[in-house]
């Protein structure tokens, strides 16, 4: 993260803080695609990563204040996304199913539009990988990548060694290769 | 068998984390066994694709239900972890509370509430007329998703049959799966709604990162794609009109299929079919009523 982006959201902690409501909203406007977007491919349910973020973004009112900057507030953020979602797990309820299917629109592009969505369709492609594998392989995946953590702070979410979350992500590269082969074949990936 | 540290070195080599001397061996290793190769070539297509992932954005209806949760939860939560009733939105309702000045405040945004109240009565109650307009803009977003659906150019994936469901039975799934409603003017639907029109499937797509529903149904034999999706989330949504319902009409060239679109209530909805005239008769799927039904047979274009 950036220096100066990093002051600004120190300034809006600050506030929250002091518990100015504007504070709050600019928190959850900041943060809520990426916390949803991390909640949705850990859960891989949207149902279920609406709840998570409302869940999270309750708790980060309630427990700002503890967050006393030791960590890089966005590590601590994911930290929370990553226990609300193992809470929901221990609580299992079974009203969440799997659900998700992308498509994109192919007709009268322009090239600049063409770009953009062939860079959409791959990142859907890959996010449709990404939900096949197996969530102790996508975790730290999503983690490393959406939440942009690295391999230490993913350690410290997940409760695992460094080389454990190295040697997870090396595996998930792996099996997502796999599991998205036909886009190899096609050469999309590069 | 690859171990955990063979995973976790490969990925080192990759990332240029390995000393040289590690790094030499591990060249060595890669000449002699073909599993590891392969293994290294896997693991760094991998790594390149996922860094083709990009944030999802929450979609429209989502992020505002989450939004009016996280908001009527806030004073509460201020109140239990502030301890000082100055630091909470409680807190300064209270202050304005106390204010001079605030009485006619008060009366002035009770005035406005009535006159809200009575205009969403009034917009609520009249029946809405509807402009059926030849498009002159490009085809919009939905329209594009709309024909590549309907027209089997991408399949999307998980589709829920509903060969066998009612109009209900969709409704409620499109609501608990995207958050998205589809109005209909039929009441308490029965298992055939009626003869003309049967339910094919529905899928829950993305459109350019817009959760976006796609139902499927028949009207007289002939196939109807409805996209459903939240307006807001879309670049080129048409424009909703206060006073009637805009609908944009699109015929597409060749094919005999053409595209119905329009806003409302926050939604946007592309009807895609071959049905005669503007496809209209598309619309049957919400409105069972003759003269109803009637009205829509009879639409014509205004300019």
């Amino acid at each position: 993260m950036q220096r100066g982006k990093q002051k600004s959201i120190e300034e809006i902690l600050q506030r929250c803080r002091e518990g100015d409501p504007e504070g709050f909203r600019e928190l959850f406007e900041r943060y809520r695609d990426q916390v949803w977007s991390v909640a949705f491919h850990l859960s891989r349910n949207a149902d279920l990563a609406e709840d998570l973020t409302q869940q999270v973004f309750l708790k980060l009112f309630d427990k700002v204040k503890l967050f006393r900057g030791q960590s890089q507030f966005s590590t601590w953020l994911y930290r929370v996304v990553v226990n609300a979602f193992l809470d929901h797990k221990r609580r299992r309820r079974p009203d969440y199913q799997l659900e998700d299917a992308v498509v994109a629109p192919a007709l009268q592009r322009e090239p600049a539009q063409e770009r953009r969505l062939a860079r959409q369709e791959l990142s859907s492609e890959v996010r449709r990988g990404l939900l096949q594998l197996s969530e102790k392989l996508r975790t730290p995946l999503v983690l490393r990548y959406l939440a942009g953590l690295s391999y230490q702070e993913i350690a410290q979410a997940m409760d695992l060694s460094p080389g454990t979350v190295a040697s997870r992500i090396s595996r998930g590269h792996a099996k997502l290769a796999q599991v998205l082969s036909h886009l190899r074949d096609a050469g999309l990936e590069d | 068998m690859l171990t955990d540290r063979d995973y976790q070195e490969l990925l080192e080599a990759i990332e240029g984390e390995l000393d040289e001397a590690s790094a030499r061996r591990l060249e060595m290793r890669l000449q002699a066994s073909e599993e590891l190769r392969l293994e290294y070539d896997r693991i760094r297509s991998g790594r390149s694709l996922m860094e083709r992932l990009e944030v999802s954005p929450m979609p429209g209806e989502r992020a505002q239900r989450v939004r009016n949760h996280v908001r009527a939860g806030l004073p509460a939560a201020q109140a239990r972890s502030s301890g000082t009733a100055s630091a909470s939105m409680i807190g300064q309702h209270q202050r304005l509370a106390s204010s001079s000045g605030l009485a006619a405040a008060w009366l002035a945004a009770a005035a406005l509430i009535v006159v809200a109240v009575a205009t969403g009565l009034f917009l609520q109650l009249r029946q809405p007329s509807v402009q059926l307009r030849l498009a002159q803009d490009p085809a919009s977003m939905l329209e594009r998703a709309a024909y590549t659906i309907h027209t089997g150019k991408h399949s999307p994936g998980p589709v829920v049959n509903l060969a066998s469901a009612s109009l209900s039975d969709a409704q409620q799934w499109i609501s608990r799966t995207a958050g998205l409603e589809l109005e209909t003017d039929i009441p308490a639907t029965p298992k055939n709604c009626c003869q003309d029109v049967s339910l094919r499937q529905a899928c829950k797509t993305s459109v350019e990162g817009c959760t976006t529903m796609a139902l499927r149904y028949e009207v007289a034999g002939h196939p109807v794609t409805l996209l459903i999706a939240d307006a807001a989330r879309l670049k080129d949504a048409p424009e909703p009109s206060l006073w009637h319902k805009n609908v944009v009409y699109r015929p597409a060239e060749g094919d005999g299929l053409k595209t119905l679109s329009w806003t409302d209530g926050g939604q946007t909805y592309t009807l895609i079919s071959d049905l005669p005239g503007y496809g209209q008769q598309a619309c049957y799927l919400c409105h069972l009523d003759e003269s109803t039904r009637h009205k829509i047979e009879n639409l014509e274009l205004s300019f």
